[in-house]
């Protein structure tokens, strides 16, 4: 049966469309817009858990570093995350607290950026349960970033890079909230320290990376005279919960009471990893702490007794020689490869 | 399959245009030609009017503050003769259900953020029938309460707003918002020079509102629910001699006053 011409045009244009449709499809399945980011876990690491509206993928997490590092996120463009949040310093600032927008200063110590993934609650009161929703929290402080997340949103899609960035990383037509605390936890992610002496020590087989000082630290460190592990043991040194490790007497930040309102957990504060502490001075929720020497004295004089205070905290005596392996050992949890790793650092 | 054979294409076409010679020339059926109505007819070629939707159900909140109409920025003077006004007063209500003897119609998913300075809300459709009354809640119902923000499309009550109605360091939804200027002074005579902030938020600060009138919801009417929101009411049982500014968590009496206000603060119209 002989085609009429229009027949064959119609053909011809319902089989491009089949075509079309067809590309698409297999597009779909390599499209980079999907590519997983390459991450390779460090040796004695459990899977890391992703939430199943924020793949690991190689955009979100370019798009996540451009916005951690782009002052562009506070109302007026002199803050980002990495102002107070700097690799070298384990993604801490060194300062006992922060200084955001106009001068304002935080009421606690900036926490370190490390393996977040694996963190059941986020803030040192816990009052964020995941790191998506994290990322609200700076972004609105009046001292740290200070602006509305909705003119945020606005601010970027008036910028000249942003849109496309965000169409290119997520199957959206414009930069959206939704798109901001994705692509930022995506980055947040891939903060991942496993390697620092112990790490090779411990899961790698590697018996020369502590030496003899660094050795009789760590054996403290895992003693239950000292108790050190209690809260911070497993692969990433510390438990998920909250501890009064009986800084004070009386706490002047009442620290998960803040979020719970139970007074029983007043002055307790999220448990931190241990990872790199020493380039994250100062130290406790408050940064009153200076140096790791008084981190040790405060634990051996078995905290101030306040009602709250963990059970782990009785206090301990060591010899200056143990004194002095137990800094070693803390030292040895200084991962070099994180704090230098130029996937972490701006561009 | 990536590409039909060409002897099943041309067959198809075939019967597609024989269907379209049909359709375009037959003897052209009457009927209900909107695909929203509910009684759509999809071989119908020529609409006879006769499509029938399930009623509209719109909330009209009027703000007054005491006796006068509410205008943010302007004094007011209390029934206790103190002197305050009002720059933002706004609140969420979840869980709107018209009530009738059985069942009632729930707005599932739908909330709403009522604002000092805007009386229309649309709650969308309901199922036709007598209803006997309209309850909601103000706040936002614990589920939603812990939800994600961003998660929600821009034209949801529960995306980001601005200003914010989220408190991004507990993760939760700020309920009831009103902001302005005081008189703290102790004769209540003095200056308004005192700037106050009532965000009243967490699980347990829901309040149920549930307003008694007969709603006659028919096909293809619309139904406006009439109410006032008296804003002077939330400063109820307030010592405003103080500062009394709340944040809920750091000043839970003040926040549990505002709250519990809210029933003789919204009334029926």
């Amino acid at each position: 049966m002989p085609a009429a011409p229009f027949i064959r045009q119609a053909m011809l244009a319902l089989g491009i469309s089949l075509i079309l449709s067809s590309c698409r499809q297999d597009d779909l399945l390599r499209m980079p817009m999907y590519e997983p980011y390459p991450l390779e876990l460090p040796p004695g690491f459990p899977d890391m858990p992703v939430p199943d509206d924020n793949p690991l993928t190689t955009r979100r997490v370019a798009l996540g570093k451009k916005l951690f590092y782009d002052p562009l996120l506070s109302i007026d463009s002199t803050v980002s995350c990495a102002t107070c949040h700097l690799q070298n310093l384990g993604f801490t600032d060194g300062n006992r607290v922060s200084e955001g927008v106009h001068g304002g200063l935080g009421f606690r110590n900036a926490p370190a950026l490390v393996n977040l993934a694996w963190n059941e609650d986020y803030m040192r009161d816990g009052g964020v349960p995941t790191l998506e929703l994290q990322v609200l929290a700076p972004v609105a402080a009046e001292v740290e970033m200070g602006i509305n997340f909705k003119e945020l949103v606005d601010r970027l899609n008036l910028d000249p890079t942003y849109p496309q960035l965000f169409r290119e990383a997520f199957d959206r037509d414009e930069v959206d909230a939704f798109g901001i605390t994705r692509a930022l936890a995506a980055f947040e992610r891939i903060l991942v320290s496993g390697n620092n002496p112990y790490d090779q020590y411990r899961f790698q087989g590697k018996t020369e990376a502590l030496n003899a000082s660094e050795q009789r630290g760590m054996l403290l460190f895992e003693s239950n005279e000292l108790g050190c592990t209690h809260c911070h043991g497993g692969f990433d040194l510390r438990k998920n919960g909250f501890e009064n490790n009986g800084l004070y007497a009386q706490y002047v930040d009442s620290g998960r009471t803040r979020v719970t309102l139970n007074p029983d957990e007043r002055g307790k504060f999220k448990v931190p990893s241990l990872r790199n502490v020493a380039v994250t001075a100062p130290y406790m929720h408050d940064g009153s702490l200076t140096d790791l020497w008084q981190v040790i004295d405060h634990y051996a004089s078995g905290g101030k007794g306040h009602p709250n205070q963990s059970e782990f905290i009785t206090g301990f005596t060591l010899t200056t020689t143990e004194r002095t392996d137990l800094y070693n050992f803390l030292h040895a949890l200084t991962d070099q490869d994180f704090l230098q790793n130029p996937a972490f650092s701006e561009e | 399959m990536k590409y039909f054979s060409s002897k099943l294409s041309i067959f198809a076409l075939i019967l597609l245009a024989g269907f379209f010679t049909l359709t375009s020339q037959g003897c052209g059926k009457k009927g209900c030609m909107d695909p929203d109505s509910l009684n759509y007819d999809p071989d119908a070629t020529k609409d006879d009017g006769s499509c029938e939707f399930n009623p509209e159900i719109m909330a009209h909140f009027h703000s007054h503050f005491g006796a006068d109409a509410l205008t943010y920025n302007q004094n007011y003077t209390l029934s206790s003769g103190r002197k305050v006004n009002l720059s933002l007063a706004q609140f969420y209500v979840s869980g709107m259900k018209l009530t009738d003897g059985g069942s009632g119609y729930s707005f599932d998913d739908t909330y709403l953020l009522v604002k000092g300075d805007q009386t229309v809300y649309e709650l969308g459709s309901a199922d036709p029938g007598q209803y006997t009354g309209f309850t909601f809640d103000v706040g936002v119902d614990s589920a939603a309460n812990h939800s994600d923000p961003s998660t929600y499309e821009t034209s949801s009550a529960l995306s980001p707003q601005s200003p914010s109605m989220h408190w991004s360091w507990s993760s939760g939804y700020i309920f009831i918002k009103i902001e302005g200027m005081a008189d703290t002074s102790a004769a209540g005579n003095g200056a308004v020079d005192y700037p106050f902030e009532l965000h009243v938020g967490m699980d347990a600060m829901l309040r149920n509102v549930s307003l008694s009138q007969a709603l006659d919801a028919t096909l293809n009417n619309e139904v406006e629910i009439g109410m006032v929101i008296d804003w002077s009411q939330f400063f109820n049982g307030i010592d405003m001699t103080t500062p009394f500014t709340t944040h809920t968590m750091d000043n839970m009496p003040v926040a549990m006053k505002v709250a519990d206000n809210v029933s003789s603060a919204i009334t029926l119209e």
